[in-house]
């Protein structure tokens, strides 16, 4: 039989490394394929503002779904970030369009977004409410909530120059808002991969109980996970409300599943223990990529969402296919022997 | 080399010959004796492990047939293989003389052989007939006909004298009901052979009778039952015959009345020890001190001395409460004790975290569930535990990380392609040596470990015995829970023998041998 | 007696609530108890309830279906657009085998695919709702003179509306399906335990493509009576809902975890949200403060059955 030092999965290893490489860089191959494509076939897409529109796009969820790729790669997820994106933007626009203060508004959006995350945290790591629940129920919380604080669902509206140039404006030629979901996205990979608290995170997503035999913090991690969220989640909201010159309640419907699913589509899986943050931002890019060329091709406007839901399903079946081909295979080997 | 199984005593070829001069014998009149199953030959191999070797084993129809033997003899192998869930490399089964292959466990159970594992098969939400008549619910016009159903479970139960309500859930019935349940449920299968693995090891004195008594009726009914245990006093109690695994090979079948637990353990355990005993050592200051534990159900009034350089042995069988020992210290249970005093200082550890501050070192005895982070690599295993102490500004130093991690590997030699490689690409020995290092990492005082190279080959086994050897020379202490009796007698220099709860006695020096362990292992 | 008493407590204390909000909202407001209040409040509740049935069964086989609020807006347009060519029953009859179609397909995605059930009823959603925009070229069908359709939603029987009659009606069916067919019980079984049940030979996957066919077909009839009302249907109907399905199960007592359903859970759930939106329109509270204590009480609910500690699966587990 095969070498004494291996066991019977590493026989089969080699097809796991290619799972391994599709999950962290398959999207964004894909993506470069589709802009390369794009750019010679599709009419009108190499227009530069066109394509520094779409990468301009990506951005407003993108920011969120950083946050989010934190929390699925712990093996949870949020599903309350599309009714913080709306609570802390409005706030936030109110704030600015009184005070006329940037850096003032800004914190107060990301800390409105992250004092969301705590609550959810909290209800999570103390009171013990499984996280799907607890953050279902936030999302009628806070959204309720955005609503009776702005008495009804009236958006606040502000225009100055310096606030609408974060969402609206370009440095050195490229869009704002891409440039913050870079630093974000930066920052969030060096914090996941360079610090205790990132290693803690993909510990809790690959094994929660050995995480916590190991001696890691894993109730005060995952309360932090949350706040983590919340504070990218405020970053997209001050981008979007800076992007719409308002807010209000009825912000990006369906955001929290957008966010989730370009996650996913990125690369990380639901299952935790591994993520992929280019994967989420090539995500992100790609879908705002799609609808800018089913755009350009005059496509039906209601394809695109066909197409978002598709590419969804298309990526994570090739997955799951590949898994069927590894049951199979390894039930072979046992019986072999 | 690696096909070769670990030979004892008694050369197993020499076994073999004097069996089959006594299977000769038994042929001959085997037939009179109405044989329902029989396995000829049965062997099976893991990478590395010679799980079961040229087994011979045959079941009677109304006979009660008793299998022993200790950790890795080669009993759940057996079992799997008997349930249809692991394939054989070798061998042949017959079924009334005729020759038989179960692909999977729906053709075992067509067979009419019916394994109670350990963990149970049952739906938890489902009522207790619903159970027993899983997928083959009696149905009226498209209906459930309940009437029936519960009349029916009503019968089996009945036929066991179990006194269960059949219609009520299986979640509210204790561990000891349910596996009645699961017999039941086997009988209600018409199954001619049932296989019950450990069945005892959760239930209490008066529970066990009650298990006896109905093993024995079974019996009575022309059922063949396999009984896998090693609680030595039961089998006796209610076997007809009994055969010995040890180390993957059959050693010995015998009629119970003509054993008696002297040759039983001697069967079980004899064998030239190869690692020997443990090394002389010199024993330092007190450094843990435990003062009447008692951990839940498991654990009652355990008290503990470790001093420097010593390894303290804590051997027992499954359920003897001294695995729940090592994990109440580490924190993974919840635990009361009078005084439990390190270096010195009083401790109250209710968490794994508290428990390496102050300290403590810890190998789970599973390393699946509770050691390894799958998705990470090796170098991030070890450095689990000491991340803060890692740190430069805010983040990891991943120099001195590597550095570590590369400390470790070296010190424990590790084999892999690199210290990024993905741990569960490791092999068995490889990964226990890395939880080993993830311990050591922590610069513990005090090292816990919980059957140590459970799933570890051969020369990696060595390589972990002579490294402790080395921790405990520069002063380290160990607490050492483990089943697998040469490796207690290698590395413990005195041991603890647990069973029930309770510390039985210590034993140490020339008294400390595996017969006279698995004698106070096996007591009730 | 006490495990009685939690027993109660935990099968019923919906309906305790139910009755002391009740209760409360009748002394707030004498509005509330008048019959046309009332059946205004069964009404409401029935259409998100029928949505929450079949998601019952799905919740208690240990999934959850995303897809349900675009199946409903499908299964409306179809079915209003084949009003005109085949008539008011069959178009019924469409809209409900749509809907089934779609949920067989989310099942075969599930089985077939081995996507997770979060991730396929998630692309399902957006496919879906897409695929309802095509079909109607994201404009609004109406019913001109049709009038049959209004069977669905505005007829009345006995003095009830029947969209009360639909609500209850599944309730008992499926809630007979679960206690007393095989099927049902296979559900509950894989919920409970779902690698026994493999191993007791239930067929999963069939199981599971017939539960989520019966939740798209329930998702359609909920859109349908939705456009019935209305005599309006359009691709964005319902968007949002899925999430308010869930949580009415959830609500009622059905836990996430499966292996357990309650389908009168169900229904109450439906009705203590309905009854408290209700209410706070009775008594001029700004709509929506409704959210919010849809929310709280969600999050109140559970975290006063989480307090009891009562987790069926510890039960279960074997301490060796």
């Amino acid at each position: 039989m095969s070498v004494a030092n291996q066991t019977e999965e590493t026989s089969l290893s080699k097809n796991l490394d290619w799972d391994v490489l599709w999950e962290r860089y398959g999207i964004a191959v894909v993506l470069i394929i589709g802009w390369i494509f794009a750019y010679f076939f599709v009419p009108k897409f190499s227009n530069p503002d066109n394509m520094l529109n779409v990468i301009r796009q990506s951005a407003f969820v993108g920011c969120a779904a950083v946050g989010m790729t934190v929390a699925i790669i712990s093996g949870t997820f949020d599903l309350s970030v599309g009714s913080t994106l709306a609570l802390s933007a409005y706030l936030g626009v109110m704030v600015v369009s009184r005070t006329e203060n940037i850096p003032i508004a800004m914190l107060v959006t990301v800390l409105v977004a992250m004092a969301v995350g705590a609550v959810n945290g909290f209800l999570i790591t103390r009171v013990k409410i499984p996280a799907f629940i607890t953050t279902l129920g936030m999302l009628f919380i806070v959204r309720g909530l955005s609503f009776i604080i702005s008495k009804g669902g009236e958006p606040v509206r502000y225009n100055g120059k310096a606030f609408t140039w974060w969402g609206n404006g370009s440095l050195f030629g490229i869009p704002t808002p891409f440039l913050v979901l870079v630093i974000c996205a930066l920052a969030a990979w060096f914090i996941l991969t360079r610090t205790a608290f990132g290693r803690y995170v993909f510990s809790i997503g690959t094994n929660s109980n050995a995480a916590k035999v190991a001696g890691v913090p894993v109730d005060s991690t995952t309360s932090w996970i949350f706040i983590v969220v919340g504070l990218f989640t405020g970053v997209s909201a001050f981008l979007i409300g800076s992007r719409l010159y308002s807010a209000g309640p009825g912000l990006e419907p369906g955001f929290e599943l957008n966010v989730i699913a370009a996650v996913v589509l990125g690369g990380t899986r639901l299952a935790g223990g591994r993520g992929s943050m280019l994967g989420t931002v090539a995500a992100c890019i790609l879908y705002a990529t799609m609808g800018n060329v089913l755009n350009l091709l005059h496509a039906d406007a209601f394809f695109q969402r066909v197409a978002v839901g598709l590419v969804l399903l298309l990526a994570l079946s090739i997955e799951g296919i590949r898994q069927r081909m590894f049951e199979r295979a390894s039930r072979q080997i046992s019986t072999a022997e | 080399m690696e096909n070769a199984p670990e030979v004892g005593k008694h050369p197993v070829h020499v076994m073999r010959g004097i069996n089959r001069l006594w299977e000769i014998d038994k042929t001959m009149s085997k037939n009179s004796h109405n044989v329902v199953l029989e396995v000829q030959g049965l062997t099976r191999r893991f990478p590395g492990v010679l799980a079961l070797n040229q087994v011979d084993f045959d079941l009677r129809a109304g006979e009660v047939h008793a299998v022993v033997g200790e950790n890795g003899a080669g009993k759940s192998t057996m079992i799997n293989i008997l349930a249809g869930v692991l394939q054989p490399s070798a061998g042949e089964f017959l079924l009334d003389g005729n020759p038989i292959v179960f692909h999977n466990p729906a053709d075992a159970q067509q067979a009419g052989i019916s394994v109670i594992f350990q963990e149970f098969n049952l739906i938890p939400h489902l009522s207790v007939s619903e159970n027993i008549f899983i997928n083959r619910e009696p149905t009226r016009n498209g209906m459930i006909d309940w009437k029936s159903m519960h009349q029916r479970a009503e019968e089996a139960l009945k036929r066991l004298e179990i006194d269960i309500d059949p219609r009520v859930p299986v979640s509210s019935l204790s561990v000891a009901q349910q596996q009645l349940v699961e017999i039941a449920r086997a009988l209600a299968f018409d199954a001619r052979v049932i296989v019950m693995d450990e069945p005892t090891a959760a239930l209490s004195e008066r529970e066990v009778d009650r298990l006896l008594e109905i093993v024995s009726s079974l019996a009575k009914d022309n059922v063949g039952v396999i009984y896998v245990s090693h609680k030595l006093e039961e089998v006796f109690q209610v076997a007809d015959r009994i055969t010995i695994l040890r180390d993957g090979a059959h050693i010995l079948t015998d009629v119970a009345s003509t054993l008696d637990e002297e040759k039983l353990i001697y069967a079980m355990v004899g064998r030239a020890l190869v690692h020997g005993k443990c090394p002389d050592r010199t024993l330092g200051e007190v450094v843990l001190t435990v003062k009447n534990l008692n951990v839940e159900d498991s654990v009652h009034n355990v008290s503990i001395e470790l001093r420097e350089g010593e390894v303290l042995g804590l051997a027992g069988l499954m359920g003897s409460g001294a695995n729940e020992v090592v994990e109440a210290l580490f924190g993974l249970r919840k635990a009361q004790a009078d005084e439990i005093v390190l270096q010195g200082k009083a401790l109250a550890i209710d968490n794994p975290r508290n428990a390496i501050q102050s300290r403590l070192g810890y190998v789970p005895n599973d390393r699946k569930t509770a050691g390894l982070l799958p998705d990470l690599s090796l170098k991030q295993n070890i450095s689990i535990g000491i991340l803060e102490r890692l740190r430069k500004f805010f983040w990891i130093d991943s120099d001195r990380e590597h550095e570590a991690a590369e400390t470790y590997r070296e010190k424990l030699n590790v084999r892999c392609s690199s210290l990024d490689q993905r741990i569960s690409d490791l092999s068995g020995g490889n990964q226990q040596k890395v939880m080993l290092a993830r311990a050591l990492a922590e610069d513990c005082k005090v090292l816990l470990l919980a059957e140590p190279t459970r799933g570890v080959d051969v020369g990696a086994k060595a390589e972990i015995y002579s490294l402790i050897d080395l921790l405990v020379e520069s002063g380290m202490a160990v607490l050492l829970q483990s089943s697998e009796l040469p490796e207690i007698i290698r590395l413990a220099n005195r041991v603890m023998v647990f069973s029930s709860g309770q510390s039985r006695k210590e034993l140490t020096g020339e008294e400390l041998t595996q017969e006279a362990v698995m004698a106070l292992a096996t007591r009730v | 007696m006490k495990k009685t008493m939690t027993k109660i407590w935990k099968s019923y204390s919906i309906g305790v609530v139910v009755v002391i909000v009740g209760i409360v909202l009748s002394l707030l407001t004498p509005r509330f108890m008048s019959m046309s209040n009332l059946l205004n409040v069964m009404t409401n509740a029935s259409l998100v309830a029928i949505m929450g049935l079949g998601m019952t069964l799905a919740i208690a086989s240990g999934n959850f279906d995303l897809s349900v609020g675009s199946t409903a807006a499908l299964a409306g347009c179809i079915s209003f657009s084949l009003v005109p060519s085949i008539g008011v029953p069959a178009s019924i009859v469409a809209g409900l085998a749509a809907g089934a179609i779609v949920g067989f397909i989310n099942g075969l995605i599930i089985t077939e695919l081995r996507v997770p059930a979060f991730i396929a009823t998630l692309g399902m959603m957006t496919i879906i709702r897409g695929v309802a925009l095509i079909y109607t070229d994201g404009k609004d069908l109406y019913l001109f003179g049709q009038t049959e359709y209004k069977i669905l939603s505005g007829a009345y029987l006995f003095g009830i509306p029947t969209p009360i009659f639909f609500a209850v009606g599944i309730a008992l069916l499926l809630g007979f399906v679960i206690s007393q067919t095989r099927f049902g019980r296979h559900i509950l079984a894989m919920g409970s335990n779902l690698s026994a049940s493999e191993r007791s030979g239930i067929p999963t996957s069939r199981v599971l493509w017939a539960i989520f066919s019966i939740v798209g077909a329930t998702a359609a009839l909920s859109g349908m009576i939705i456009s019935s009302q209305v005599l309006t249907a359009n691709g964005r109907l319902a968007s949002g809902i899925e999430l308010s399905a869930i949580a009415v199960v959830v609500l009622g007592g059905t836990a996430l975890s499966g292996g357990q359903a309650t389908m009168v859970g169900t229904l109450l759930g439906a009705l203590l949200i309905s009854m408290v939106n209700n209410g706070l329109n009775l008594l001029n509270v700004p709509i929506f403060y409704q959210e919010l204590t849809v929310g709280v009480l969600m999050l109140g609910a559970l975290a006063v059955n989480i307090s009891q500690g009562f987790d069926i699966r510890s039960l279960f587990r074997r301490q060796a």
